[in-house]
């Protein structure tokens, strides 16, 4: 038997062994292991060397400014200090926030969490292509909305919003636009020197670098003001207090800067496997793409398919790793809140498989992957009672 | 539900179904049940075939549902062949649940398999009376769980 194919690269990447071996040079004795607050020291400023070429790299990517960048944990602790800290900062100006039903729950938890401290949040039902509904922000716009959050690449469906035009709104209005940039940053070109973002969140383990390492842009013109979540040693201009970690911060540095320089080739060579993971699932009867066929990132593909149980399809698919809707949510058996909100029935969202493909996909993955769906497709369906009645002409099920 | 949470046998089913298939409806030794779970979208028909001296001679089932369903599905199946209709009549979703050591959140599935074997026997035993004419099963689309004998 072969071993199992990864194809869920949207829940995480391996860290690239380019990163790693950077990484390991700022651990160990030998290493440059000091604090990058020791300024006094000279263990201390080599590691604050490396932090800020680190911090440079992060900046480069989505052209900003070094000093625009805040390292965290991770995307979900750059959300909630996006979200939070905002909402706590502007209370004065507004307790009002928006954002979209198919968000992630880093950004949606945040939010009902603000709602239990007494803010208001409009969640935007998306079109049935996952795109926000331009006339649907504006209308929801009040004169006491402190920020729009809303994110650039769909973790579920892939679907890539208008973020120019949903920043031209919000800046006339004079809301903040955050976006989590979890799974576009590094895969799609972002420029924030054009963009009108005001705080974008990043990860490092979706794009080939170590997890429990992130980082959020906080504008500097015109300047965005949040209220810090960690308080204690003052790190990031105060605004998340913790030691810095060296090697993680080295690492997302390392990350990002092959993810920009590889871009271009990588995602010309993820869409031409994607389609052709596309074309042979196409070719099944009764499945259905999920999210607008246009504006997707190149390496996510969402189906669908109808009269086959999602959790047997998955069991029928061991071998290979795929997901039902994010990994954080995917232990519950509730169907994907994204696909409920594109419209999805529930039968059909609980039938969905997203597959993430990477830098390490290769096109004969690609050709067992297709060739394992339609297998077990196939013989999921020669069992169902409800496929016996969907081919005898008596409807199906699954679409209501 | 992961890999984890189920036992090897309930694997083994999954992945080599025991007599997955159908047996004519319409005849009269056949006993034909359908039943399904709103709250999950599964559902179950299962099928068996008596012979002159009562004895379960054939089963089949076909079943739309998760891992648990379709390997509780097949166990059923597989203890009817050579069964009395008494013996047949005792298999309940506690022995189904035990057998496959199914978790706590997968014991919906055995109760499906025994509403359907139940929906089957009172089906063969309705047709005893009826004789062998009657029409299929009304596989009602709102997924209700019901048993499908004459309706």
């Amino acid at each position: 038997m072969r071993p199992p194919i990864y194809l869920d690269y949207a829940a995480t990447t391996p860290v690239d062994p380019r990163v790693a071996e950077q990484m390991c040079r700022y651990l160990t004795r030998d290493g440059v292991f000091g604090n990058p607050s020791s300024r006094s020291h000279a263990f201390g400023r080599a590691a604050a060397q490396a932090v800020e070429a680190a911090r440079a790299q992060v900046a480069a990517l989505v052209n900003a400014d070094p000093d625009e960048i805040v390292w965290t944990s991770g995307a979900t602790e750059s959300n909630n200090l996006a979200l939070k800290g905002a909402a706590h900062y502007y209370s004065k100006k507004g307790r009002h926030l928006v954002t979209c039903k198919t968000e992630h729950k880093a950004v949606l938890d945040p939010c009902r969490q603000l709602e239990r401290e007494g803010w208001q949040v409009s969640y935007l039902e998306p079109e049935p292509t996952g795109l926000v509904n331009l006339d649907h922000l504006a209308a929801a716009l009040r004169p006491d909305t402190v920020l729009v959050s809303i994110m650039q690449v769909n973790n579920e469906t892939g679907v890539i919003q208008e973020l120019a035009a949903i920043g031209r709104l919000t800046r006339e209005r004079g809301v903040l636009l955050h976006v989590d940039a979890a799974q576009s940053a590094g895969k799609v070109s972002i420029d924030l020197a054009a963009l009108p973002v005001d705080l974008m969140s990043f990860s490092a383990h979706k794009v080939y670098g170590p997890k429990g390492a992130g980082a959020l842009y906080v504008r500097r013109r015109p300047k965005v003001r949040l209220e810090a979540q960690l308080h204690g040693g003052g790190q990031e201009h105060g605004l998340r207090a913790g030691t810095l970690a060296t090697h993680q911060l080295v690492g997302m540095g390392a990350a990002v800067a092959i993810a920009q320089a590889e871009m271009a080739a990588e995602a010309a060579r993820l869409l031409a496997l994607r389609e052709r993971l596309w074309q042979g699932i196409q070719a099944i009867e009764a499945v259905y793409l999920n999210g607008d066929p246009q504006r997707r990132a190149p390496g996510i593909l969402n189906v669908s398919f109808g009269g086959v149980d999602g959790e047997a399809l998955r069991a029928a698919l061991r071998d290979i790793a795929v997901s039902s809707g994010s990994a954080c949510t995917s232990a519950a058996a509730e169907p994907s809140h994204v696909l409920l909100a594109l419209g999805r029935s529930k039968p059909l969202a609980r039938s969905a498989l997203r597959f993430s493909l990477g830098r390490f996909t290769t096109l004969d993955e690609i050709d067992y992957t297709v060739a394992r769906v339609q297998a077990a497709v196939t013989q999921l369906r020669e069992l169902s009672p409800l496929w016996e009645r969907y081919l005898e002409g008596m409807g199906n099920v699954w679409e209501q | 539900m992961a890999e984890g949470d189920y036992s090897n046998l309930v694997w083994d089913h999954f992945d080599h179904p025991r007599h997955a298939g159908a047996l004519d409806e319409r005849s009269s030794s056949v006993g034909t049940g359908l039943v399904s779970n709103p709250f999950q979208g599964d559902a179950i028909k299962l099928q068996f075939e008596v012979t002159a001296q009562g004895i379960i001679a054939a089963a089949r089932f076909k079943a739309h549902g998760g891992v648990a369903t379709l390997a509780a599905a097949s166990l059923v199946t597989e203890w009817l062949v050579d069964k009395s209709l008494a013996e047949a009549t005792a298999i309940d979703h506690r022995v189904i649940a035990a057998a496959l050591e199914l978790p706590a959140a997968a014991l919906p599935a055995a109760v499906l398999a025994e509403s359907a074997l139940k929906a089957a026997l009172a089906d063969y035993a309705a047709r005893q009376y009826v004789g062998a004419v009657r029409e299929p099963p009304l596989p009602d689309a709102a997924i209700r769980l019901k048993c499908v004998t004459r309706n």
